[in-house]
């Protein structure tokens, strides 16, 4: 089967900083992919590229077999639908008026559009001005105007960025009855949970390039041998913190780390559980040695997450987000 | 004091480091400055025309020497009535039963500077009796000559504010990628603008026509549908202009730059408030092919000399085909993110 989206050495400069530096892709029909990083990897570019929304630097992007020319625009536009990362509406607009103008543009009917402000269950809404409603709901409307033509190929670019944990619950529904119905979709994340739970394919995406990819299972396969460890403290002054970050650095070549400030935690990914044991006696007697209150210690496998902090040293996301 | 310094550098700075917002904000106003100030420079003569009829040719000839009035020898009573109206002079003298009878509007500040120059250059070269006369016919005073031209300048702003800022504010609002975004036609997203924006200046202009007709009575001698039409293709070709300036402009201060660089010389220069005959002959040449010029020529000489197609045709089609233009550049060059 022909790949939907097949896109070869991408890359993307804006003026002297390259924000893609050679991507390849290939994605077949009715996958859902995610597109993991964290911000500035270059997600947005990528997406807005594959949209035709910009022109890259280098590279092919073929989508259907098509590039983005001209004579090409008119059929990938019908074919594809999209969920800006902001979408943003005439103010003075009710909900069914926008889903009017968009359904005029996709030439689609009046109970195409019923249907979707139901499905996105926008009803009770369908007549307050675009100004009123909730970041949530806003997104809703985006994600409502993304599948009125009922596009094969649906781009949401961080749909569920800005919202409170009840909205994008509400989101992740949506998208997972997207999801059913077999379409093919490419979202971006910085949302480990949001690329974990809903994704058939995973890429991780950092400085404009692909540190890893594949389903959640191969890429977690792929590091199982990773070990993550967490340290629980109760407090930390500052110039603890300074000692301990000189520390951390000293034993890089061991593990890659990560400091929770806000939820007082340390997190340790070693590539192996060859010196666990010596990790952590080390590891408990330096804290110690620091004066750190040590209430609690994991160890566990390692998730998408520490994965992404192993191979490129930063966070996506702190998870309690 | 600190917080003053610093408060102030983000300013300057932000200021500094656009540079469109700097050429808008320097640039451009000294640029129209200067401009404005080579065309009302007061070391250049201001030039008031007139027009003579039967004057004796010693008395021209002392006219002639004048260097503020700019002098047309009409043959006939329908050359006078159609400078008047067009406001190719400002007034009008003719010689008869031994005296002269000077036609001016004294409402009109040009005619009235022309007027005291006419009196000085006569008393020192006749001693005939001098008779004022106020101008008796229709369409030859000042207010007459003015409406049309602010009908015309309405049409202007109408599609350059209406429009053109509408199109720069919802870019700037990121109101329009995802229109972009969409397989929208770009050709009915525009139209559909324009034709939007049109109802709300032919009822705003209709009022405008309606209204002042009723008060300053002004002598409507041509056909409506000729309005209708002129006003209509003036308005597209303004569209055009306003798509084409609204192409680029992301920032507030770019948009109302660029918006005020191109309404705010035509409204000084097209003969709006004052003929632009006033102006040298060089000048003329490139002011009377100004859009907001052939605009508010044609409703004018609709309103006060009944013109019909014929007449018409010819400048409202160079209109048509600059605001052409300006549409194809401007939506080649659109900038829709």
């Amino acid at each position: 089967m022909n790949p939907i989206i097949e896109v070869k050495n991408l890359k993307k400069r804006f003026k002297d900083f390259w924000a893609l530096k050679g991507i390849d892709l290939e994605i077949p029909p009715g996958t859902f992919v995610s597109v993991l990083g964290p911000n500035g990897a270059g997600k947005t570019t990528l997406l807005e590229i594959l949209e035709g929304l910009q022109k890259p630097t280098e590279g092919v992007v073929k989508l259907f077999q098509r590039e983005w020319t001209k004579e090409n625009e008119k059929f990938l536009k019908q074919k594809i639908g999209l969920c800006l990362q902001e979408t943003r509406f005439i103010d003075k607009l009710t909900v069914r008026e926008i889903m009017m103008v968009f359904s005029s543009i996709y030439d689609v009917s009046k109970s195409r559009v019923d249907e979707v402000i139901d499905l996105l269950n926008l009803n009770d809404k369908k007549d307050t001005y675009t100004e009123n409603l909730s970041g949530g709901q806003k997104q809703r409307l985006a994600l409502a105007i993304s599948i009125l033509h009922e596009p094969e190929l649906l781009f949401l670019d961080e749909p569920t960025t800005g919202l409170d944990p009840e909205a994008r619950k509400n989101i992740w529904d949506v998208l997972m009855y997207f999801k059913k119905t077999n379409k093919t979709i490419i979202l971006t994340t910085h949302y480990m949970e949001e690329a974990q739970n809903l994704s058939d394919y995973i890429y991780l995406i950092n400085q404009g390039k692909i540190v890893a990819q594949g389903t959640l299972n191969q890429i977690l396969q792929q590091y199982s041998k990773f070990v993550s460890l967490v340290f629980h403290y109760d407090q930390m002054a500052l110039s603890q913190k300074q000692k301990l970050h000189r520390l951390l650095q000293k034993d890089q070549e061991l593990f890659q780390f990560q400091l929770f400030e806000h939820e007082k935690k340390i997190k340790l990914v070693l590539k192996e559980t060859k010196q666990l044991m010596e990790i952590i006696e080390n590891w408990i007697a330096k804290l110690k040695k620091l004066r750190l209150n040590l209430y609690d210690l994991e160890i566990h496998r390692p998730n998408l997450n520490d994965v992404f902090l192993y191979l490129t040293g930063t966070n996506l996301k702190q998870e309690s987000e | 004091m600190k917080q003053i310094q610093q408060l102030f550098l983000i300013s300057v700075r932000e200021f500094l480091r656009e540079p469109e917002i700097l050429f808008w904000a320097f640039v451009f106003p000294i640029s129209l400055a200067l401009v404005l100030g080579l065309a009302f420079d007061t070391n250049r003569t201001t030039q008031y025309p007139i027009g003579l009829s039967q004057i004796p040719p010693d008395v021209i000839k002392k006219f002639e020497q004048n260097p503020h009035l700019k002098i047309d020898v009409l043959e006939n009573k329908d050359q006078v009535n159609a400078f008047l109206k067009k406001g190719k002079i400002v007034l009008f003298l003719e010689f008869r039963q031994n005296a002269y009878y000077v036609y001016y509007d004294k409402n009109y500040d040009n005619a009235k500077l022309a007027y005291l120059e006419v009196i000085k250059a006569l008393s020192n070269s006749s001693k005939n009796q001098i008779i004022e006369k106020e101008i008796e016919i229709a369409g030859a005073r000042y207010i007459d000559y003015l409406i049309p031209g602010l009908i015309a300048m309405g049409v202007m702003n109408s599609a350059l504010w209406g429009i053109g800022w509408t199109f720069i504010n919802m870019r700037i609002k990121k109101l329009l990628k995802i229109f972009s975004a969409s397989p929208v036609n770009k050709n009915y997203f525009f139209i559909a603008f324009v034709f939007a924006r049109g109802l709300l200046s032919i009822i705003e202009n209709l009022l405008l026509v309606v209204i002042v007709s009723f008060f300053f009575k002004i002598p409507f001698l041509g056909n409506l549908f000729d309005l209708i039409f002129v006003y209509l293709v003036g308005y597209l070709s303004f569209s055009g202009i306003a798509i084409f300036a609204a192409c680029r402009a992301n920032t507030t201060v770019v948009g109302n730059g660029i918006i005020n660089a191109i309404t705010l010389p035509m409204m000084v220069f097209s003969g709006i408030f004052f003929s632009y005959h006033s102006f040298p002959e060089v000048l003329v040449q490139i002011i009377q092919y100004l859009p907001l010029t052939i605009l508010a020529d044609l409703i004018r000489s609709i309103f006060l000399e009944g013109i019909t197609w014929i007449d018409y045709i010819f400048p409202l089609s160079i209109l048509a085909f600059q605001g052409w233009i300006f549409y194809l550049v401007g939506k080649k060059y659109f900038l829709w993110k």
